[in-house]
């Protein structure tokens, strides 16, 4: 009894300022025996200095443990996402894959049919003699011509566009896509800036009479509405999101636009994070880009719409530079509340391949005609 | 390809015990989920990567604590959480960006655990982490990593001196004892007030 005595006096005044954190880290880990945490107890009782100071140290003890293993579990998540084919397998596969074997006889046999036919047909056609060929060629420059023809006809009427007397409906057009099923539509700002009459048309080649609701002439993106009320794009949903954020350098794109009559997809990459003399609302894209395609939608891997063409460098070939779709969501905010806008909440894109892709984008991109 | 499937309680045991399966089961179950959630919402991939990674942490942070009872499932708890942030990145970016009113509140039903309150508590805890990486920055390379070496990588005493080049453990236990006091100073300086759990 004595000797517990004084032991308990010895180790009392053995808890200074100098070892509290050696009785700290003990406390945490649970390594002071019943003794012991009595004794802790009484010197802190009585002294409230000794007390802060050990409180103290016991949470930065814990809070440097508790730091270190979050920053452990931050690195192995890290480890993980990018260790994707031991999560990410089922899901990155492509949808719906044919099994090759079990078609390739019946494959076989068709393709030998087709090869056959088609020798049989050239042969055929050679025997006609070499007219016909030279008919075809012909064909084809002079379709090539009346194209080159309708577009310097583009850039002819850009540059005398302040003369409204034309009869013609259109007299130079861009692209334009939905922002709604029912008749809001996202294109530049610059094509339909001194119109008089604006016309969109769908895919299926009819035309639309729209207006202005709203513009951002710094951004260059105009919002237009189709003034039939029962006008709607396609009897499903708008398939592709807006996006909120912005993409980084390197993510690859792709496009559908109205440089012609019939819509033209094109594909390529940001290859700048900033536009036109570092324009930061919009990116630089390598991307081609013909008149006729400002106010295309430029859209990510997972068909989420990132961004709207509005012009290409003169020098070069596809520098293209196309604005933040940021813009359009802040133009959105800005309609008075009978216009509000509320775009699309799922993206149909994300898990097909490009060419169902493009076949679901294309009732939702029109051109815009100006007149 | 056989897959273990993990029940909720499994997945939080293994999670707050920094199993490496865990995560890997809980990014197989929600990621491509959040994923699909996110770009329907105008999220780019690298953001969805973003909130379910920070998602993740704060149901580790949870998960740790012994008196943490997920009273909803699993799926619906991360998920909201994962909301949650997103939103407040949305938030971050412009105040015109942030969603719909109704969107905000769709039926809050979490029973005990409530994904607000703790994301309150894991960004006051990512404050307080911040503010110890910078006390250890301002005690200086020798003691920082003396420090580490103890309290994260949980390395003896004895191995300590040897790759500090003290003579001792003994000596080694004394100066880590000096900066600890020295670190405790300049955090409670940094932070006066600071209530800790």
């Amino acid at each position: 009894m004595l000797i517990r005595t004084v032991g308990l006096i010895n180790f009392l005044t053995m808890i200074t300022e100098n070892n509290i954190s050696d009785w700290a880290e003990r406390y945490i880990d649970h390594q002071l025996n019943s003794d012991e945490g009595h004794m802790l107890d009484m010197a802190l009782q009585h002294d409230a200095a000794l007390k802060a100071s050990f409180e103290a140290s016991v949470d930065l003890i814990r809070m440097l443990r508790s730091s270190g293993e979050q920053q452990a579990m931050r690195q192995m998540m890290a480890e993980v996402a990018t260790d994707r084919k031991a999560w990410a397998a089922e899901y990155e596969k492509t949808p719906r894959q044919l099994s090759f074997r079990k078609y390739l006889r019946t494959g076989a046999v068709a393709a030998g049919l087709v090869m056959l036919s088609s020798l049989a047909t050239y042969f055929a056609m050679n025997k006609g003699s070499q007219n016909s060929n030279n008919q075809q060629y012909t064909l084809l420059r002079r379709e090539l011509e009346s194209i080159k023809h309708s577009q310097s006809k583009i850039i002819d009427s850009l540059s005398k566009d302040k003369e409204p007397q034309d009869q013609h409906p259109a007299r130079f057009g861009g692209t334009g896509f939905a922002l709604t099923n029912d008749g809001y539509v996202a294109t530049n700002f610059h094509v339909v800036k001194d119109a008089n009459n604006i016309f969109v048309q769908t895919n299926d080649g009819e035309t639309y009479s729209a207006y202005i609701i709203a513009r951002d002439p710094a951004a260059d993106v105009a919002i237009l509405k189709v003034e039939d009320k029962h006008f709607r794009f396609s009897k499903s949903a708008l398939p592709y999101a807006i996006a909120k954020s912005t993409s980084g350098l390197g993510q690859r794109v792709f496009s559908l636009g109205y440089p012609q009559e019939d819509p033209v997809y094109n594909e390529g990459y940001i290859s700048s994070e900033n536009g036109y003399n570092g324009d930061i609302q919009s990116y630089q894209l390598e991307i081609t880009a013909n008149p006729g395609q400002s106010g295309a939608p430029i859209l990510d891997k997972n068909g989420t719409v990132i961004a709207v063409i509005t012009g290409k460098q003169s020098n070069t070939a596809g520098t293209t530079y196309a604005v933040h779709a940021l813009a359009l969501h802040n133009l959105i905010r800005t309609l008075p509340p009978e216009n509000t806008i509320r775009l699309s909440e799922n993206n149909r894109l994300s898990r097909l391949d490009r060419t169902e892709q493009v076949k679901k984008l294309r009732d939702f991109v029109c051109a815009v005609k100006v007149n | 390809m056989s897959q273990v499937i993990y029940s909720d309680i499994e997945l939080l045991e293994g999670l707050a015990a920094g199993h490496r399966d865990a995560v890997t089961a809980l990014y197989r179950s929600y990621h491509p989920v959040l994923v699909r959630w996110m770009l329907s919402r105008g999220g780019m991939e690298a953001d969805a990567e973003d909130v379910f990674q920070e998602a993740l942490l704060v149901l580790y942070e949870k998960a740790q604590q012994a008196e943490f009872c997920l009273t909803c499932k699993l799926s619906t708890y991360l998920f909201a959480v994962s909301k949650r942030l997103w939103y407040k990145k949305l938030a971050q970016k412009g105040p015109l960006l942030s969603p719909m009113d109704e969107e905000q509140e769709e039926g809050a039903y979490y029973g005990g655990t409530q994904p607000e309150d703790d994301l309150e508590e894991h960004w006051e805890r990512e404050l307080q982490f911040e503010q110890l990486e910078q006390s250890l920055e301002q005690l200086g390379a020798p003691c920082a990593a003396l420090l580490k070496a103890f309290y994260v990588e949980k390395k003896s005493m004895q191995e300590i001196a040897a790759a500090f080049q003290y003579t001792n453990a003994e000596n080694a236990k004394t100066q880590k004892y000096k900066c600890l006091s020295r670190l405790k100073k300049i955090f409670f300086a940094r932070t006066p007030g600071l209530k800790l759990k």
